[in-house]
C-alpha cells in the first residue's frame, strides 16, 4: 500500500509538484507496481550476493588533466546567463 | 527494385561500383521520408543538409578512386537520446527542448569517420521509458504495418524508419527491450549487443547498468556489418570493454553443425493459443532442418520484470536528478527562488511516465525500503544471471518469442502502466544478465509481424548472428511493402 502521504513525501524528495488528482493516481499506480514486486519475496536470497552490474567491471584510473572546452559552446544551453555563468534565481533570502 | 527497398550492404556495393552515388541513395531515402512522415511521424529532427554533405564527401572519394570502408555512403537514422553536436537532442522530453549538445557521442564520431550520412533524429518514449513510443512529449509514431498500431518502444522511431523504408539502417538503445520489442512489432532485425560492447559515451543515461546501444536493419547481414563499425573500446566510457577486434560477419553463411537451441518454458507460458501455435509451427519447421531444440527451466526469469521495475527506476531517479532547469535548455518561467525554479522546471519538463519512474526509484532507494526492494532486486538479478549461465552450459543459443503479442493499438495500454510493462516480459531478462540478443521477424499474426528472439552468451555476437542468419534464410520472411 502506498498512501497519498507517501506520494507527497516522495514528490518533495524528487523535487516534483503534483495536484491532488495526480497524487491519488500515483498512489494507485505505485501501489499496484509494488504489489507486483512483492513476488520477489517468494525467492530465498539470504546467501546470494547482490549484482550492481551484469558484467564484471573494474574501476578505470587515469591522470587528472584539464581538457579545455569552449565556455560559449556550453552556455548555448543556458536558459539565462550572466557573463560566463549560468544564472539562477536568488538562492538565499535577504 | 527501388533503391529504398534494397538492403544496406547491397546499396554500399552499388555505390562502391559507381552504379549509383551516395547522393542518389541519400536523396531517395530523404524523398521517402518527406513522402511518408505525415502518416508515420518517425523523426523528430531531419538533417537533410548534413546527410547530403556527408554523401557528397563519399562520392568525391569514389570519383578520386579512393577505397571505401564498410557500409560507407549508406545513410542511417539516430535515436534522439544520442548526442549530436549542435543538433537538437531531446530524448523526446520537454525538459530537453532546445538542448544542443556541445559534443558528439562516440558512436556519432564513428559514423562520421565511417561516412554513413546521418538522416535525422528519431522519436522515442520520453527518456526511453515506455514500450510504445507514446510517452514522447512531441508526437505519436505509427506502425507502417497498420497505422492504428503502436511501433513498440522505446526506440519506436528508429524501428519505423527502417520498416517504412525511410532509412536502411538505424540506431537505437535497449534498456529492457527497447530495440528488440519495436523490431518485433515492425518486422525488422533489432540487435542489442552485450553490455560493454558498444560505447555509451554521449548516450543520455536512463539506467546505466542496463542501457546498451544497438541497431535496426532489414536483415542479419546488414546488422553484422553495422556491428563491426559500432563495437569497440572507448576510453571515454569506463564500462566499455577492451576486447580484441573481431569480424562479426565471419560465421555468416556457414550454418553451425549440431546446433542446440534452448527454449525456456517460462517464456512460452504467457502466450495466447494462436500465438503459441505460430511458434510451435516455427519450432517444428526449424527442427526439420536439423536444429535441435531443448526445453529448459529458468525459474528466476519469472521474477525478471519485478526486478527490472525496481532497478531501472532506481538508476533513473538518480540519473534524472541533473535536470534542474539550470544547464540543459528548458526552464519554467516566472519563478522567484531557485528551489521553486527546480521544482517547476521538473514538474513542467517531465511527462507522467518519467515522473512515475522517478517516484518508484526514489521510494526503493529511500532508507527503510532500500534493503527490502533495491537490494532484494539486486540479489534476484544475480539469480537470473546464474540461470542463464547454467542454461548456456547445455545449449549454444536460447530462443523465445520477442513479445507475447503483436503490436497493440495506439492508446490501448496508456492508462495501465503495469499492463504496458508486461509487453517487455520476454526482453527484460537479457538486460539484467547483460547478454546479447536480437529479434528477427518470423511470421504474421493478425497481419502484424511477430519476432523470434535469439539470446547468446556474453560477447558471443558472432555465433548469435550466425544462427540468426541461418534461421532467417529458413524462415524467409518478406518485408513490409
Amino acid at each position: 500500500m502506498i498512501s497519498t502521504e507517501d506520494v507527497r513525501h516522495l514528490a518533495t524528495l524528487s523535487r516534483l509538484r503534483f495536484n491532488e488528482a495526480e497524487v491519488a493516481q500515483y498512489a494507485k499506480d505505485l501501489g499496484s507496481i509494488f504489489d507486483y514486486a512483492k513476488a520477489l519475496n517468494e525467492l530465498p536470497t539470504d546467501d546470494i550476493a547482490p549484482s550492481a552490474h551484469a558484467i564484471p567491471i573494474e574501476n578505470v584510473f587515469r591522470e587528472d588533466g584539464v581538457v579545455p572546452f569552449d565556455a560559449d559552446t556550453l552556455l548555448i544551453n543556458a536558459p539565462e546567463q550572466e557573463g560566463h555563468a549560468f544564472k539562477v534565481p536568488q538562492i538565499l533570502a535577504d | 527494385m527501388p533503391l529504398i527497398h534494397k538492403p544496406a550492404t547491397e546499396l554500399h556495393e552499388l555505390i562502391k561500383t559507381k552504379q549509383v552515388s551516395s547522393r542518389d541513395v541519400t536523396e531517395a531515402f530523404l524523398a521517402q521520408i518527406h513522402h511518408v512522415e505525415p502518416s508515420l511521424n518517425a523523426f523528430l529532427t531531419l538533417t537533410d543538409d548534413l546527410a547530403l554533405s556527408m554523401a557528397d564527401a563519399v562520392d568525391q572519394k569514389v570519383s578520386k578512386g579512393l577505397p571505401l570502408g564498410p557500409l560507407e555512403g549508406v545513410p542511417i537514422a539516430i535515436k534522439d537520446n544520442i548526442c549530436t553536436e549542435n543538433i537538437p537532442t531531446t530524448c523526446a522530453s520537454t525538459i530537453l527542448k532546445g538542448f544542443l549538445p556541445p559534443y558528439n557521442a562516440t558512436l556519432i564520431e564513428t559514423l562520421k569517420q565511417a561516412g554513413l550520412p546521418i538522416l535525422g533524429k528519431t522519436n522515442m518514449d520520453e527518456f526511453a521509458m515506455g514500450s510504445s513510443t507514446e510517452t514522447s512529449a512531441y508526437q505519436k509514431t505509427h506502425n507502417p504495418w497498420n497505422v492504428d498500431c503502436v511501433p513498440g518502444g522505446s526506440s519506436g522511431g528508429s524501428a519505423v524508419a527502417v520498416a517504412g523504408f525511410e532509412a536502411p539502417l538505424s540506431i537505437g538503445s535497449d534498456t529492457g527491450g527497447s530495440i528488440r520489442q519495436p523490431a518485433s512489432f515492425c518486422g525488422n532485425v533489432g540487435l542489442k549487443p552485450t553490455y560493454g560492447r558498444v560505447s555509451r559515451y554521449g548516450l543520455i543515461a536512463f539506467a546505466s547498468s542496463l542501457d546498451q546501444i544497438g541497431s535496426f536493419a532489414n536483415n542479419v547481414t546488414d546488422t553484422a556489418h553495422l556491428l563491426n563499425l559500432l563495437a569497440g573500446h572507448d576510453p571515454k566510457d569506463s564500462t566499455s570493454l577492451a576486447l580484441e577486434k573481431e569480424d562479426f560477419t565471419r560465421l555468416l553463411g556457414s550454418p553451425k553443425k549440431g546446433l542446440r537451441v534452448g527454449l525456456p518454458n517460462e517464456f512460452f507460458k504467457h502466450l495466447s493459443p494462436e500465438v503459441k501455435a505460430l511458434y510451435t509451427t516455427l519450432i517444428n519447421t526449424l527442427s526439420q532442418d536439423g536444429i535441435e531444440f531443448v526445453w529448459l527451466d529458468l525459474p528466476s526469469i519469472e521474477y525478471a520484470l519485478a526486478t527490472y521495475y525496481i532497478i531501472a527506476p532506481a538508476e533513473a531517479s538518480s540519473n534524472l536528478a541533473r535536470y534542474d532547469g539550470v544547464r540543459f535548455g528548458f526552464r519554467a518561467a516566472g519563478t522567484s527562488s531557485t528551489a521553486e525554479m527546480i521544482e517547476q522546471s521538473r514538474s513542467q519538463g517531465f511527462g507522467a511516465e518519467v515522473k512515475r519512474r522517478i517516484l518508484i526509484g526514489t521510494y526503493v532507494l529511500s532508507s527503510g525500503y532500500y534493503d527490502a526492494y533495491y537490494k532484494k532486486a539486486q540479489k534476484v538479478r544475480t539469480l537470473i544471471k546464474k540461470d542463464f549461465d547454467r542454461a548456456f552450459e547445455q545449449v549454444d543459443i536460447i530462443a523465445s518469442p520477442t513479445t507475447p503479442t503483436p503490436a497493440f493499438k495506439l492508446g490501448e495500454k496508456t492508462n495501465d502502466p503495469l499492463e504496458m510493462y508486461l509487453s517487455d516480459i520476454m526482453t527484460i531478462p537479457l538486460n539484467l544478465a547483460g547478454l546479447p540478443g536480437l529479434s528477427i521477424p518470423c511470421g504474421l499474426h493478425n497481419n502484424l509481424p511477430m519476432g523470434w528472439q535469439l539470446m547468446g552468451k556474453a560477447f558471443d555476437e558472432a555465433r548469435l548472428l550466425q544462427v540468426a542468419h541461418q534461421m532467417e534464410s529458413l524462415i524467409g520472411f518478406g518485408g513490409c511493402a
